[in-house]
């Protein structure tokens, strides 16, 4: 629609706003929902192990009786919160690092520098947790510990690019003719501008950390029982699968459900024909 | 006498391009501008006329030569840049640029990009500034309401008045203009460059203008050079060198202008 | 108006529409314009004119914009274009209609040698074998005054400089003689010695190629150089149109004669206060009730703000213009 632009093409818009409200529906939904239950997260009741999904109990009981809905509802800010950690630090650090870097005028500093950050975002996300893990034993710090340190690279990658071509932009050029020192060029014209290719990324990061937290709880080197996690509900309750499938199977629907909505969101904020 | 605002003895500046061999984008230029002068630099692309200007404005580094500001060292600003006190005497060179749709943060409205600078440069208050602000936005016909919009809804003329509003309420000694109008609609590119020649006559600035329309030369100064190819192939009084070139390349230039043909309306 | 000869193009009172909320903006509303064979025509608009559209609408790419016809008609050689679906189109690119602007430019593979694309370009229209398209593009090359024909084609876009780039980008549109050439601001980005050798190049080619251009350009002094016919367009409406001369020595709307005095001509010294226009030219969606021209008119009065944007009427012999005043203003 470039007629209505005054002939400029527009860059697609990626904002912050909608998506951490987004975000925060669930969280809060989930909180005060586990809060309300008529079920405390840990109430076990032997007799009522294995129920099927009912009107009491809408997701079913597991093995010991507890209420699986209650315990997804608590597991859900858990998951989103320990994602949101985990992709927030690393992206804050990252851009703001990245983006000190793209406006270093020295082309040797650069280069040396971002070869650096490619070596570090090349370590595989997944292998360098496991080995973190295996190292530092199980539990949430370590994970988000080893997912902090290999993701501020990537960001800082994404926004060292976008801000290198801000150095030589004319309304920069414009500050420093002003007199206005680099770190107020940074602050106000630099990562305001540049940070929004590396929040695109943030936006898939989330889904993918999720995933990761969830995978390794799968695998028993999350969190520790019996903090509900929907990735440690799953492993608990695969090995009823025949017997009591929605054990791992509505835990499993909600990580696919949070997964769609963080992309649905994410889409819709990066609408091209979007206006700031 | 007047003194000389600008003084380019030798100047030559190389780059060395991202694929490792050397540019030379400026040779052993020399030229003065008087204060309170119109200059204009012409020259097609890869003159070298835009690095010219840029030393003058101490954003590139001079490889070889002497550049003087009102008969300061550039070299020597520039080495203060970091330090504010240094810095906000020794920019007092500012610059529109060609591009007016990157001149300015998508993200502030011309109110607020012109009020930051009169803060820094003029010590007043908030809320002086921003009187400030909105007087010299109306000085270049940019209405207080229209300065409160994001710069995505200005056209470029607009635009570029902003850049030029942000560039005078720095109070510059020299003002240079980089291709002020090539980006702009014909019917308003006179308003800009009349606001241009405003500022010299009010502030007594000296003001450069870069250009490759020679009639955007013609108009507004009163002494020009030719670049090509990094060096000055002429140089000299604006009248003489449009009405009788001495260099051929100048003459090349005039030449392929188009449309002299038809006489202005009455 | 000379219809002796088959007029090329005839577009008449086009609406044009793009979408927008949940509506659509009209982004050309009365654009006409009429390109005869052999002619050269400048079609002169500002930001906002909507005359990138019309060229659109002309070659039958408006759906790539969104954009789509919504009034008025349009005649390619006689033929009604509102029938034409995709092949119509298709066939006619390049045999008929042939374009040419700032982003062909940057559309030129920077991976493939001059040859290749242009054999490339030639099999993608006509049936060729490899030597038919070689030769193709050979000719073109020639056709295009580019020295050294054989060296040029092993070149890549690279190692050309701007001139020679959009002679390439001019010889793959030419590849079949197309009867029009739509040259969109071809020389926006050139020096001006590249671009007296580009607009030479293409009036030669007019009349060896017995081809007609429309020039697309805010430039008037292009319009003055190089062309014999001009329409003068604003806020997506045609307001004058006639023969290059008389339109230019001798205005019969007020827009077109701000935008000639505010031309800034070699020789003349002197900045006038006559020389700019107050205010923008207004977006699509903001068009003023009336003449659209009327908030920046210096002959505006209160007619011109009733009714809608006033139709080009034939003033002279062969002068039409939008403005309903015009004879009171100009005189007859």
């Amino acid at each position: 629609m470039a007629a209505l632009n005054n002939g400029r093409r527009r860059r697609p818009r990626v904002t912050t706003h909608g998506a951490f409200l987004a975000l925060a529906i669930p969280i809060i939904v989930g909180l005060v929902g586990s809060r309300l239950s008529p079920y405390g997260l840990n109430d076990t009741s032997v007799g009522e192990a294995f129920s099927k999904p009912s009107f009491s109990h809408p997701f079913g009981t597991d093995q010991i009786g507890r209420d699986v809905f209650t315990r997804v509802l608590a597991a859900i800010p858990i998951n989103l919160t320990v994602a949101l950690v985990a992709v927030t630090i690393p992206f804050v650090v990252g851009t703001v690092i990245g983006a000190i870097i793209g406006v270093t005028p020295s082309r040797w500093v650069r280069s040396t520098v971002e070869t650096v950050l490619e070596s570090v975002a090349a370590l595989p996300l997944t292998l360098f947790a496991l080995a973190v893990v295996a190292i530092v034993g199980p539990g949430l710090t370590g994970l988000i510990g080893a997912v902090i340190v290999t993701n501020w690279a990537r960001y800082a990658r994404i926004s060292s690019a976008a801000a290198t071509k801000l150095r030589t932009i004319e309304y920069v050029e414009a500050a420093r003719l002003l007199g206005y020192s680099w770190p107020r060029i940074l602050v106000r014209h630099v990562v305001p501008n540049s940070f929004r290719e590396a929040l695109a990324y943030a936006y898939n990061d989330l889904v993918v950390v999720m995933l990761l937290v969830a995978s390794l709880s799968f695998l028993g080197l999350g969190v520790v029982p019996p903090t509900p996690e929907l990735g440690a509900m799953i492993r608990d309750g695969r090995l009823f699968l025949g017997k009591a499938p929605w054990l791992t199977l509505l835990p499993g629907g909600t990580i696919v459900v949070l997964s769609v909505l963080i992309t649905r969101v994410s889409i819709k904020q990066s609408d091209p024909n979007r206006v700031v | 006498m007047t003194e000389l605002a600008v003084e380019v003895t030798d100047l030559s500046v190389r780059f060395k391009s991202s694929r490792g061999h050397f540019v030379d984008a400026v040779r052993h230029v020399s030229l003065e501008v008087q204060a309170g002068e119109v200059f204009g630099v012409v020259g097609e692309s890869g003159s070298g006329k835009s690095t010219l200007v840029r030393v003058l404005a101490g954003l590139v580094k001079p490889t070889d030569g002497k550049v003087q500001i009102f008969g300061h060292d550039v070299n020597e600003s520039r080495r203060l840049f970091g330090r504010r006190s240094q810095r906000l005497n020794a920019s007092n060179v500012q610059m529109v640029f060609q591009d007016p749709y990157s001149s300015l943060n998508p993200y502030l409205t011309p109110l607020q990009a012109v009020t930051e600078v009169v803060r820094i440069r003029q010590r007043l208050s908030r809320r002086d500034s921003r009187e400030a602000a909105a007087a010299a936005l109306e000085e270049v016909g940019i209405s207080k309401a229209r300065a409160q919009h994001k710069p995505l809804s200005l056209s470029g003329g607009q635009l570029q008045r902003v850049s030029l509003a942000r560039a005078l309420a720095a109070n510059p000694e020299i003002l240079i203009a980089d291709e002020p109008t090539s980006a702009i609609d014909q019917s308003m590119q006179a308003r800009i460059l009349e606001l241009l020649l405003g500022a010299t006559r009010d502030r007594g600035l000296t003001i450069v203008i870069v250009s490759h329309d020679l009639a955007v030369i013609g108009h507004t100064t009163s002494k020009m050079v030719v670049m090509k190819a990094g060096e000055v192939v002429e140089a000299g009084a604006t009248d003489e060198i449009l009405t009788r070139p001495s260099a051929a390349y100048t003459q090349r230039l005039l030449e392929a202008v188009p449309g002299r043909r038809s006489r202005p309306l009455g | 108006m000379s219809d002796v000869v088959d007029p090329v193009v005839v577009v008449r009172n086009l609406t044009v529409s793009v979408p927008h909320d949940s509506g659509s903006i009209a982004v050309l509303d009365g654009a006409e314009l009429t390109v005869n064979s052999g002619s050269r025509l400048g079609l002169v608009g500002e930001s906002g004119s909507g005359k990138s559209m019309l060229c659109r609408a002309i070659l039958g790419t408006l759906h790539r914009h969104d954009a789509r016809v919504s009034g008025g008609t349009i005649h390619i050689q006689g033929r009604d274009a509102s029938f034409f679906n995709d092949s119509d189109w298709h066939r006619l690119r390049g045999t008929v209609l042939g374009y040419v602007s700032q982003a062909s430019l940057a559309g030129l593979n920077p991976t493939l040698t001059v040859r290749r694309h242009l054999v490339h370009a030639a099999r993608a229209v006509m049936a060729l074998d490899t030597r038919s398209a070689e030769r193709c593009a050979l000719e073109a090359i020639e056709m295009v005054e580019l020295p050294r024909a054989n060296r040029i084609l092993d070149e890549y876009p690279s190692q050309l400089s701007g001139g020679m780039r959009q002679r390439v980008v001019i010889a793959s549109a030419l590849l079949q003689r197309p009867k029009l050439l739509v040259a969109d601001e071809p020389t926006t980005a050139l020096d001006v010695t590249v671009q007296k050798s580009i607009m030479d190049l293409l009036v030669r080619l007019t009349t060896s190629l017995g081809m007609s251009l429309v020039l697309v350009t805010h430039d008037l002094a292009l319009v003055e150089e190089y062309t014999n016919e001009v329409v003068v367009l604003y806020a997506g409406a045609t307001v004058e149109a006639g023969r290059t001369g008389d339109v230019l020595n001798d205005p019969r709307h007020p827009y077109t004669q701000a935008l000639q005095s505010s031309r800034l001509r070699l020789g003349d010294k002197k900045l006038t206060s006559g020389m700019w226009l107050p205010g923008a030219p207004p977006q699509p969606g903001e068009w003023p009730q009336g003449c659209r021209f009327t908030p920046r008119c210096p002959h505006a009065q209160d007619v011109c703000s009733s009714g809608g944007q006033p139709r080009l009427e034939a003033v002279l012999s062969v002068r039409r213009t939008a403005c309903i005043r015009s004879e009171e203003v100009f005189g007859t």
